[in-house]
């Protein structure tokens, strides 16, 4: 095993290790890679199996790879490998690449008995090679980025890890390798935020007011961003004043209420503390005191403005690839003021660019690949594809055969809300639910139309007691709210929230149930025969996330213009409207109730 | 027994605590060693590598009700010795605590009125 | 021989516990499970983070396990069955469990990782929610009893189990309790869908196993505290006293735990303002109708 822990040479332990080994191959926790989303979209029982889930990848002894991954998500599993502790192992389900990761130590079919079978090779594995004398250790180029520290006043101490300096003591900070530092600092300027005549070189108190002068820059800098904001009582919106200060009535503070919302703050939080200036800000006025003299006010200067006016240090946070409370795959890096979102961005780390190749691509090679990609929902997308494709051959399509794959349609949306719900459940810390929820979601997803009326029962009862459980609307009421006008489409409609969003999903999850019964049948799409044919055509068809557009444009039976629109791509600005200054918890929960599905997202 | 033979004992047990915890760490290290590795030590989030130190001063934002907090703690160092005595000084104890209390309870109300039990 | 008992008392009650707490989250009861997942913790590699705080990562895990043994040190499984019967029991029961958020704290602190950055400083808000919760109620306990001494405490409970006398000290006293032992829905330092793991997300291989080992003993604590102050303790017909205590510890580990299995995580700011806006007026009221009570019926 590559992942074996070095054991010590006494040879008295040797019983005691195997006997650890033994508890290993029968205690495995799992790291799914991308996640346990898509292990469950493949219609896997980790718990069946006899693997865990593990919170992260200091918990983890099995890394659960299932294949194909693109390369970025491979990296994401290569630094996780490498965090989780000896000894550890790789369990690869499926077909495909694996490096950066070493070599696997068990590989099976992404099916439930490919995984059983693995996982008993695994157990051996365990209980064999544990422990080992002779280790090798675990190098990815993802491992190798270097940054180096340095301390702002002494350029001679440089080191590749934060710390304090030994000479002063003062925290290292990241040292830039294009020397831009001083000179920016050079060219920066420093101006009173009420009285602009106020300029100076040098950070300092404004002589007319006494307040802190901040950086004037052309490019969006702090006061520019002050002068046209308005501020307002927290507590009595009728108040509002051009000045920052107190409320007349109740004498709080007042609070910027810019007209773009949040979001005007947002981006300038987030730059000061991205960008350069922040740093300058710091530097320069580092390089200006005295050893040893910090008063409380220098020390926050330049440090990124809080919600409520106070100056605070704020981290960068990485939630995912890996996160367990999000969809697998999804990247959601938070600006961190203390547990507030002060700024987000959100990607994918499982995103393809949906370029096709030159000259075209076949209808069968796009319709496979496509079913590929959107990996929890590949019927609706392979059944999007073939429609497009009939539109654009101009095939109208048997009325009887329609409605079968309306009932494919209508199941994987079924098997797709409880999948969310499963996650849901994981989220919220509901165990039960997401048991339940998943379980349901793996048997809906291959059953066939005999089968479904047989778990009628049991949907209606998880509906059911997802209504009664206790605090659970109350728990996600008013959080991740959107506003009217957006773009977002999915279950609720515009202007709604988590709660109102669960409880759609709910009514979904019986509608679904209603259209399979009218449906009276399952088929899934074939690619239609278009040889030799040329034209446009457009389909859309109605996924638990909302609808999907595909235009099409045929020429000679190849397809040679492919335009898709996915419901988690045209969702995704939206995260940074429901995270925008709320805590920690519920800015997860009200990413999790948009739905994103990172597989549908364009790089 | 005498109240310091009882925080012998007390002391016995951290000790005899700490006693076991290092065997077990012990025992941990006579199992296998630890090996350095390329990015095993930075803290893990998620699948990303972030270097980034995160040491800074913590936004909190429950500050109106650590305040309140700090003055009900005060409050209850007097609430432990009346408790023991409290059946012995009859109602004359609970009007001297209900004062006591409804001062203290008035500043609840004061600060929830002010908005101090809010996330700030 | 008392020595031997209860730290069988200890060990089989942290056993249980860990076994109950497995069920909580897998729904299933295996009774192999804690001790693999002991011997698996055992022989994986503790993983130091580079530049941690060395101090406050190594101590928060042997804090958390001490401050939740010495806690247990005050109850009395049985008439004359106890490590200590000190006679301010009931405020050591509090002082000691005050360090489980210093240990938090720490465990946060130390690693330098956002995660478990974040969870420490959470419970510092979630103490500040349920620390007059756990200590009012208790204050009514002594009222009644008119001694801090556990022992007292349960003799008092002779003709009428606190839970009677004083139920809503007991809904709140239990509800602080889970929050205290951060069991879940009140998980918030440690909750795997927001943080990961949280304070427990850097702690591998035997310092976990500590973490964990102090985790289970303060959630069998937090069950003996409740029992001792509310369920009459040893009392109970035909058996004998120590299985009373066993009996209702076990009963009330389980409703703990699967009460948490129901519920979704709170959230920390409706958290502070339930135990604000309603907590301590109930706490208040409690104290005041018990004083009446006292007076009036003394039972």
């Amino acid at each position: 095993m590559f992942g074996a822990r070095q054991s010590t040479p006494v040879a008295l332990f040797a019983p005691l290790r195997r006997l650890v080994a033994g508890a290993m191959a029968r205690d495995l926790r799992a790291l799914v890679v991308p996640g346990a989303d898509v292990a469950l979209a493949a219609g896997l029982d980790l718990a069946a199996a006899g693997l865990a889930l593990a919170e992260g990848p200091r918990q983890a002894n099995v890394l659960l790879v299932i294949l194909p991954l693109p390369a970025a998500m491979l990296k994401a599993a290569s630094v996780a490998y490498a965090q989780m502790p000896r000894p550890r192992a790789v369990l690869v389900l499926g077909e495909g690449e694996i490096t950066p990761l070493p070599e696997a130590d068990a590989t099976g079919a992404a099916s439930q008995e490919g995984l059983e079978k693995a996982v008993a090779t695994l157990r051996r594995a365990f209980a064999e090679g544990a422990f080992a004398t002779e280790v090798s250790d675990f190098d990815a180029p993802a491992l190798q980025t270097r940054i180096e520290y340095t301390c702002p006043m002494h350029p001679e101490v440089v080191s590749d890890e934060p710390g304090n300096c030994p000479k002063c003591g003062m925290n290292l900070v990241e040292a830039g390798g294009d020397g831009g530092h001083e000179h920016h600092h050079a060219a920066a300027q420093y101006t009173c935020p009420m009285h602009p005549e106020v300029v100076s070189d040098e950070p300092g108190n404004c002589p007319k007011c006494g307040m802190n002068l901040v950086e004037a820059e052309g490019d969006g800098g702090h006061e520019h961003h002050h002068a046209a904001a308005q501020y307002t009582c927290p507590m009595h919106p009728e108040v509002v004043s051009d000045e920052p200060g107190n409320c007349p009535k109740c004498g709080m503070n007042l609070v910027e209420a810019g007209g773009d919302g949040g979001d005007g703050h947002h981006d300038h939080a987030h730059h000061q503390h991205h960008g350069q200036d922040g740093e300058d800000a710091q530097v320069g006025w580092l390089e200006r005191i005295e050893p040893g003299f910090m008063s409380m006010i220098e020390l926050t200067e330049g440090t990124p403005r809080s919600s409520d006016g106070l100056q605070m240090e704020w981290i960068d946070v990485p939630f995912g690839p890996l996160f367990p409370g999000l969809p697998g795959g999804l990247t959601l890096d938070l600006t961190l003021d203390g547990d507030t979102v002060a700024g987000v961005q959100v990607g994918s780390a499982v995103a393809e660019d949906w370029a096709l190749p030159d000259g075209g691509l076949d209808p069968d090679t796009f319709v496979a690949a496509l079913g590929v990609q959107m990996r929890l929902s590949p019927v609706s997308y392979r059944l999007l594809a073939c429609r497009a494709l009939q539109a654009a051959a101009g095939i109208t399509p048997l009325p009887d055969e329609d409605m079968l794959h309306d009932g494919a349609l209508a199941r994987e949306r079924l098997a797709e809300r409880l999948l969310w719900l499963a996650q849901m459940g994981r989220q919220l810390g509901l165990p039960r639910i997401e048991s339940r929820a998943a379980g349901l979601s793996r048997a809906i997803r291959e059953a066939a139309p005999s089968e479904i009326d047989a778990l009628r029962g049991p949907l209606s009862g998880l509906v059911e007691s997802l209504r009664k459980t206790p605090f659970l609307a109350r728990r996600l009421r008013g959080i991740g709210r959107l506003d009217d006008q957006g773009v977002w489409s999915g279950p609720g409609g515009a202007g709604s929230d988590a709660a109102t969003r669960l409880t759609a999903r709910l009514d979904g999850v019986m509608a679904d149930l209603a259209e399979l019964k009218r449906a009276g049948g399952i088929s899934t799409p074939q690619t239609p025969d278009v040889t030799g044919v040329g034209g446009h055509g457009h389909a859309t068809v109605e996924t638990a996330r909302g609808p999907a557009h595909l235009h099409l444009e045929l020429s000679a039976g190849r397809i040679v213009s492919a335009s898709l629109d996915t419901p988690s791509n045209r969702h995704l600005p939206l995260v940074e409207t429901v995270t925008c200054q709320a805590e920690l918890a519920d800015a997860l929960v009200a990413v999790a109730s948009l739905d994103l599905s990172p597989w549908e997202v364009r790089a | 027994m005498s109240a310091l033979q009882q925080y012998g004992i007390l002391f016995a047990l951290t000790l005899g605590s700490i006693g076991f915890v290092l065997s077990l760490y012990a025992l941990a290290r006579a199992i296998g060693r630890n090996r350095a590795e390329p990015g095993k030590d930075v803290p893990a989030t998620a699948g990303s590598l972030s270097r980034d130190p995160v040491w800074v001063r913590y936004h909190a934002r429950f500050g109106g009700y650590a305040l309140l907090f700090l003055a009900f703690d005060m409050e209850m160092a007097f609430m432990y010795p009346w408790s023991v005595v409290y059946r012995q000084e009859g109602l004359v104890a609970l009007l001297d605590m209900g004062v006591f209390l409804a001062i203290l309870f008035l500043g609840l109300l004061y600060g929830w009125s002010q908005g101090a039990l809010r996330r700030q | 021989m008392s020595t031997l008992i209860l730290v069988l008392f200890l060990l089989l009650g942290t056993y249980f516990v860990a076994v109950i707490e497995e069920w909580s989250v897998t729904g299933r009861l295996r009774p192999a499970g804690p001790v693999r997942a002991a011997l698996r913790l055992l022989g994986t590699e503790s993983v130091l983070a580079r530049k941690p705080d060395r101090l406050f990562f190594e101590v928060a895990p042997v804090l958390l396990l001490v401050a939740a043994i010495l806690s247990l040190a005050i109850i009395p499984l049985a008439p004359g069955l106890i490590v200590t019967d000190l006679a301010t029991g009931a405020l050591f029961f509090n002082a000691a469990l005050a360090y489980v958020l210093v240990a938090l704290i720490m465990g946060g602190w130390g690693p330098d990782g956002a995660y478990a950055m974040i969870g420490g400083w959470r419970f510092l808000g979630q103490l500040i929610g349920y620390a007059m919760l756990v200590v009012m109620p208790i204050t009514a306990v002594a009222m009644r009893s008119e001694s801090l001494s556990t022992v007292v405490i349960v003799q008092s409970q002779e003709q009428l189990w606190n839970i009677l006398y004083q139920p809503l000290g007991f809904v709140l006293f239990a509800l602080a309790g889970m929050a205290m032992a951060f069991v879940p829905p009140f998980d918030l330092p440690t909750g795997a869908g927001d943080l990961a793991g949280g304070v427990e997300a850097e702690y591998t291989g035997v310092r976990r196993l500590v973490f964990r080992l102090g985790r289970m003993v303060l959630i069998l604590s937090v069950a003996s505290a409740m029992t001792v102050f509310y369920l009459g303790g040893w009392l109970g017909p035909v058996l004998p006293g120590w299985a009373w205590s066993a009996i209702k510890i076990l009963v009330v580990t389980a409703l703990m735990l699967a009460a948490g299995r129901a519920l979704p995580r709170v959230r920390e700011a409706s958290f502070l303002a339930w135990c604000w806006k309603l907590g301590i007026p109930l706490a208040l009221v409690n104290i005041f109708l018990v004083g009446v009570l006292v007076l009036v019926v003394p039972l």
